[in-house]
């Protein structure tokens, strides 16, 4: 009788046993999960002034972070969004730290780049009109290998256009001349420098090429432009009303054909 | 005089096991509840989870002095695979499936806890195991004698 009864207590304290270890483990587990993340110091650096080439804008955003815990940090991923008023995508821009080991510090700097060339293709009207932009942050790993963590949050951003409020006022005609002398206008809220080329195209009303203007733009920031470009046309040409085609060139964007009416 | 003697028998058998549990709990009550409360900063959780822990100590404490005073029952193994069953239940609950989301102000914080979830769980599905297995066992002792 006693044989039978040896296994099944035997069995009953392993069982015993073991949840107890279980337990152990998962609350030792837990604390260390919470004391390592209450430990991981991570810091923002100082954002780098914006830089400027082919049609690119970067912002680089530096930070470190001190993973001062007792488990690995893996499969970091910081992504910034940069999304218009409508929800529109302009820019996603991604950082991928792989493993942050125990007792380590990584700087890395977290690049965000908004495509100006896409924006005068696609989203035309940012560049004559100011406004708001969301910016989502997220930033995604797994801690311990074991626990997936991710924060997110979202910002506005205000978006001042470079070509602001831009107007084509009325042309007038130097029949002497043969010159058509167009006024332009706008103001620059972006926060850098407009320094290109402003090429206007004059059209009559039957559609037909009746000359072209360049002249040199240089507006700093938050500045107003106001001048004229002169365009010799082909007087015999010429209609009551028509179009103009206007095309802008500089090292940081390129835009046009933006149809005008005179 | 009989019934005295029964009475009497009665506080012997029980006041050992009353001790046990009040002991019991207190230390329990101290260990679950008051350690983590002292030992999470301010803040660091939001207010519906510090009442998880206060659930949690209760649940703990509560079956614990249960469980006790039905010790050498079989009402034993019922209230502690009850306690297993609630356990399970409470985690789920209070660890969202798996996945904990949070907001503070403008920050949106998830955790996914699967992996804890299911460590807590497997815990106690071998607790109800071993309260079926020690069930099973003492009603075949009690059929023996």
């Amino acid at each position: 009788m006693r044989t039978e009864e040896e296994p099944m207590k035997q069995a009953l304290r392993a069982l015993g046993w073991a949840t107890k270890i279980i337990w152990i483990s998962v609350v030792v587990f837990a604390l260390t999960v919470a004391y390592s993340a209450m430990n991981i110091r991570a810091s923002p650096g100082k954002p780098q002034p914006p830089l400027f080439s082919n049609g690119l804008i970067t912002i680089s955003l530096p930070f470190f972070i001190n993973n001062t815990g007792f488990y690995d940090m893996s499969e970091l991923n910081m992504t910034t969004s940069i999304k218009d008023y409508d929800g529109t995508l302009i820019s996603t821009s991604t950082t991928l730290i792989p493993l942050i080991p125990p007792n380590s510090v990584v700087e890395k700097t977290h690049n965000v780049s908004v495509n100006l060339d896409y924006i005068t293709q696609n989203l035309t009207y940012l560049i004559f009109n100011d406004s708001d932009l969301t910016i989502d942050a997220l930033i995604a790993m797994t801690f311990a290998h074991a626990i997936p963590f991710q924060i997110s949050t979202n910002t506005t951003m205000r978006w001042g256009a470079p070509l602001y409020n831009f107007s084509m006022g009325e042309p007038f005609f130097d029949l002497t001349t043969q010159e058509m002398t167009v006024p332009l206008s706008f103001e620059n809220h972006s926060p850098f420098s407009i320094n290109g080329t402003m090429r206007l195209e004059i059209y009559n009303g039957n559609n037909e090429w009746l000359g072209s203007g360049t002249t040199q733009v240089i507006v700093p920031p938050n500045s107003a432009y106001k001048d004229e470009i002169e365009v010799s046309v082909d007087v015999s040409k010429l209609t009551e009303k028509g179009n103009a085609l206007l095309y802008f060139e500089s090292p940081a964007f390129r835009l046009g054909p933006i149809t005008l009416e005179w | 005089m009989n019934e005295n003697d029964d009475g009497k028998r009665f506080v012997k058998k029980m006041l050992p096991k009353v001790l046990k549990a009040t002991f019991g709990s207190i230390i329990m009550f101290l260990l679950v509840y008051l350690v983590p409360s002292l030992l999470i900063p301010e803040g660091f959780l939001p207010p519906e989870y510090k009442l998880s822990i206060y659930v949690f100590a209760t649940i703990i404490v509560v079956f614990l002095v249960l469980v006790e005073l039905a010790s050498g029952t079989i009402f034993q193994y019922a209230l502690s695979f009850l306690r297993a069953l609630v356990l399970i239940v409470f985690f789920i609950f209070t660890l969202g499936h798996g996945i904990i989301t949070v907001k503070i102000e403008t920050f949106h914080i998830v955790v996914d806890l699967t992996v804890f979830l299911a460590m807590l769980i497997l815990v106690e599905l071998l607790g109800m195991t071993k309260n079926v297995l020690g069930a099973i066992h003492f009603l075949s002792e009690k059929v023996e004698k």
